[in-house]
């Protein structure tokens, strides 16, 4: 029997997986649902973003003041790592917004537009999973992170 | 199924099925918002992740809303600056973040 803490991880992967879903429901069929594609992957990027800038800025004023322990040294490390991610999140983002502006300028949907989404999503399962390990969504809430 | 599960799960086809249209999005996010808030009541054991992707999808919700006139949306207000460039417009260097793991700084 599977313990409810590795059933719990399941479940909520599968979620996050599933939300990923409102990345490929707004396919590039037209310039309208590439742009709301863009709008939500732009703003659920900017509110993950600025949580791990947040906890990050936080960590480093603590130990700048000694009070850092090996409990926040091993956030940091994992914070550090969604750091790395969302930074190429944040470039494939906008190269998949550069794509849109060159459909939008020749009127003619570019052959790397796909490419780009499909990095887009990809990106976006591993920022989901790591931001879900750091219970980083849940800490923005007011809850107690594990 | 699960009430909360069921819910989810409409609410993904809803998106899926009406993916042009904002207000179809808008409204499955809200769906989708209230599939995780009911999860989080019953005590789901994803509630605490759960609860931070109510927080993204107000948000994403939020953007659609306004956004409602998506053709009028200027495609370089879409661009995104990175992680690293907000730490460092706050003072903090990945050298400074290296030293911070080391625990020598």
């Amino acid at each position: 029997m599977k313990s409810t803490k590795t059933m719990g991880a399941k479940t909520g992967m599968s979620l996050l997986v599933a939300f990923s879903m409102l990345f490929a429901g707004g396919c590039a069929t037209s310039m309208k649902s590439a742009k709301r594609t863009a709008v939500v992957s732009q703003t659920v990027y900017n509110a993950v973003k600025a949580q791990v800038v947040d906890q990050i800025a936080e960590i480093i004023e603590k130990d700048d003041r000694g009070l850092a322990g090996p409990e926040d040294r091993r956030r940091l490390r994992m914070l550090d790592g969604l750091r790395k991610l969302l930074d190429k999140y944040s470039e494939a983002h906008n190269a998949y917004v550069g794509a849109l502006r060159i459909w939008d300028k020749i009127g003619e949907k570019p052959a790397q537009l796909l490419t780009q989404e499909h990095k887009v999503l990809e990106l976006w399962f591993e920022v989901s999973q790591m931001a879900s390990q750091l219970g980083i969504m849940s800490h923005a809430n007011g809850v107690t992170r594990t | 199924m699960k009430e909360h599960n069921k819910k989810l799960v409409e609410s993904l086809q809803g998106i899926r099925k009406d993916p042009a249209e904002t207000s179809g999005a808008v409204k499955a996010l809200q769906a989708l918002k209230s599939a995780f808030t009911l999860a989080t009541a019953a005590g789901a054991p994803w509630a605490p992740a759960g609860l931070g992707v109510i927080r993204v999808l107000s948000a994403a919700a939020a953007a659609l809303k306004n956004g409602s006139k998506v053709d009028e949306i200027d495609l370089e207000k879409l661009m995104t600056t990175s992680a690293t460039e907000d730490l460092k417009k706050k003072g903090i260097t990945e050298d400074r973040i290296r030293k911070a793991l080391d625990g020598d700084a």
